[in-house]
């Protein structure tokens, strides 16, 4: 066993010195998948066993390979990518007003110390109201359409980002106005210079996390009432007992999920790229 | 111009803060005079206002009672003829190092702000960290940046509030004896805060001693040392004997 430790260059182990020098990209990509591929592998595997040994029933809980095999057909029919395209304008539209509105009328309290102070408590009361109790009111005002969707999605990622604009704003460092104070910065250039970029670590953090709230919003309206969608798509097929299909259309959604948040987690690093070095 | 212009004169400066116990005297009355192109340290030890009194002298904080005048107007915070360089570095992660430099001129809209920032920038050694960004800097490198970032609008009047007290010692020593080195070349009017004697004693022209609870004026030490500073000086015999000296002033009070 000795020779395992020897430190000499002909007897180390082989595996080790070639890893060494290749320690880059690849092999940290496999330190961090490795780990949850066998937990993902693991779980569908001891799920598709239960079934397939008839301890649960596959209606209740279809295999990993009938949802499987549900996506695939699933992906080839019209009205799965018209539900798909539906689910995701509503999402989209929802998110850009919510987080615009949210960016402008945050930056505008934060900037007003009266408005702050006499908005404040309204907006922290919204973000704790569950929001999605709104829906079946938005489905009144605005119908069984689109709209009552796009709005669902706004006003649930509204409140946070709101938040977060706001706390950023307030977080800025005080020696740093300070100093601004004494550049003779005018309101507008210590905004842009200090308060935009100081903040917008907390503002895109707040955005990332608005994002999901946006699909979790699209997916709740219409739920309450709507005629095409993803939301649709996976309560008809509950209805109709297929519940493999319906897990396909979860996984559809996980998928557009992580495409949305993997889109705004890239702006994100570019915008905040000092993010990890202060 | 005169060359008066760029005095200083602080006259019965008051400043009283609203506190729980009711009111504290931070600062008692007040009289200072600096002259152009002069060094001098406020020293003391903490809670005798030196840091109040610069801010007050940097138009940040407004007195109770009494004046400051610089050159003739009243001290303001946004005045373009005096910067001030705080005991952070306080650079912005987003900007580079000659953006964070520059930042003060361009404020200020000057078309040459990248030329004086990069002159700013050699004069203190940093031409070569010019596009690095702030967080590859050490500390000491930071707080030299912030000084070439103080200096970049070329102003007559420098105001310091403790800008080494966080460097280790040697960095500490190499910081102050380019200071020294710029204030022989450049002659601006600078008060300078710190509790470290030997540095103000290296750096000064005069040393404002001061006592805590009320904020006074103790005594205030002329430092006959011959310019240019060297580091020799610090261990010199008279620099010693004028260390003592500022020592026993504030003794009472620490």
């Amino acid at each position: 066993m000795s020779s395992m430790v020897s430190t000499e260059p002909g007897t180390a182990l082989p595996g080790a010195v070639a890893t060494v020098p290749t320690r880059s990209r690849t092999s940290r990509l496999w330190r961090a998948t490795w780990p949850p591929t066998v937990v993902i592998v693991g779980i569908l595997a001891v799920w598709e066993a239960v079934v397939a040994l008839h301890w649960v029933n596959p209606i209740i809980l279809p295999p990993p390979s009938a949802i499987g095999a549900s996506l695939a057909g699933l992906v080839t029919e019209p009205f799965f990518w018209e539900a798909a395209q539906a689910t995701m304008t509503e999402t989209l539209a929802g998110f850009l007003i919510g987080i615009v509105t949210a960016w402008m009328l945050g930056t505008l309290l934060g900037m007003s110390d009266l408005a702050r102070r006499a908005l404040y408590p309204i907006v922290v009361a919204f973000q704790i109201t569950p929001r999605i109790a709104f829906a079946p009111i938005f489905l009144t005002w605005f119908g069984f359409g689109l709209e009552s969707k796009i709005v669902m999605a706004a006003t649930i990622c509204f409140f946070p980002l709101l938040l977060n604009v706001l706390v950023g704003m307030e977080t800025v460092d005080r020696d740093a106005r300070t100093l601004m104070r004494s550049f003779g910065a005018s309101r507008w250039q210590e905004y842009r210079e200090l308060t935009l970029p100081a903040s917008l670590p907390l503002i895109l953090a707040g955005i990332k996390n608005a994002v999901t709230l946006a699909l979790i919003g699209a997916i709740v309206a219409e739920f309450v009432g709507a005629s095409v969608g993803m939301g649709v798509l996976s309560k008809t097929f509950s209805f109709q007992l297929d519940v493999a299909s319906s897990f396909a259309v979860i996984i559809a959604l996980m998928f557009f999920g992580l495409v949305l948040y993997g889109i705004v987690e890239l702006i994100d690093k570019k915008l905040v790229y000092w993010r990890d070095q202060s | 111009m005169p060359r008066d212009d760029f005095a200083i004169r602080v006259a019965g400066v008051t400043k009283v803060y609203n506190s729980d116990s009711g009111p504290v005297a931070a600062l008692d009355r007040i009289d200072l005079d600096i002259r152009e192109g002069e060094f001098v340290s406020l020293l003391g030890p903490s809670g005798c206002g030196k840091s109040t009194l610069l801010h007050i002298v940097a138009g940040l904080t407004e007195p109770s009672s009494g004046s400051v005048d610089i050159g003739g107007s009243p001290a303001q915070a946004d005045r373009t003829d005096v910067s001030i360089m705080l005991q952070r570095p306080v650079l912005f992660p987003w900007k580079n190092v000659l953006q964070n430099v520059m930042l003060p001129a361009k404020l200020q809209g000057r078309a040459d702000a990248g030329e004086a920032a990069m002159h700013f920038l050699e004069l203190t050694g940093l031409a070569d960290f010019a596009t690095k960004q702030v967080w590859e800097l050490s500390g000491g490198m930071k707080q030299r940046v912030s000084l070439a970032r103080g200096l970049a609008t070329d102003p007559p009047v420098l105001l310091m509030d403790e800008p080494f007290s966080a460097l280790d010692e040697f960095t500490r020593e190499r910081l102050n004896v380019e200071l020294a080195r710029l204030h022989d070349e450049h002659g601006r009017t600078t008060l300078f805060v710190t509790h470290n004697i030997a540095e103000a004693v290296f750096l000064s022209d005069r040393i404002v001693t001061m006592r805590p609870r009320p904020g006074g004026v103790v005594d205030i030490i002329d430092i006959a040392l011959p310019r240019p500073r060297t580091a020799e000086q610090t261990t010199s015999a008279a620099a010693t004997d004028l260390a003592l000296k500022v020592r026993e002033s504030i003794s009472a009070y620490l």
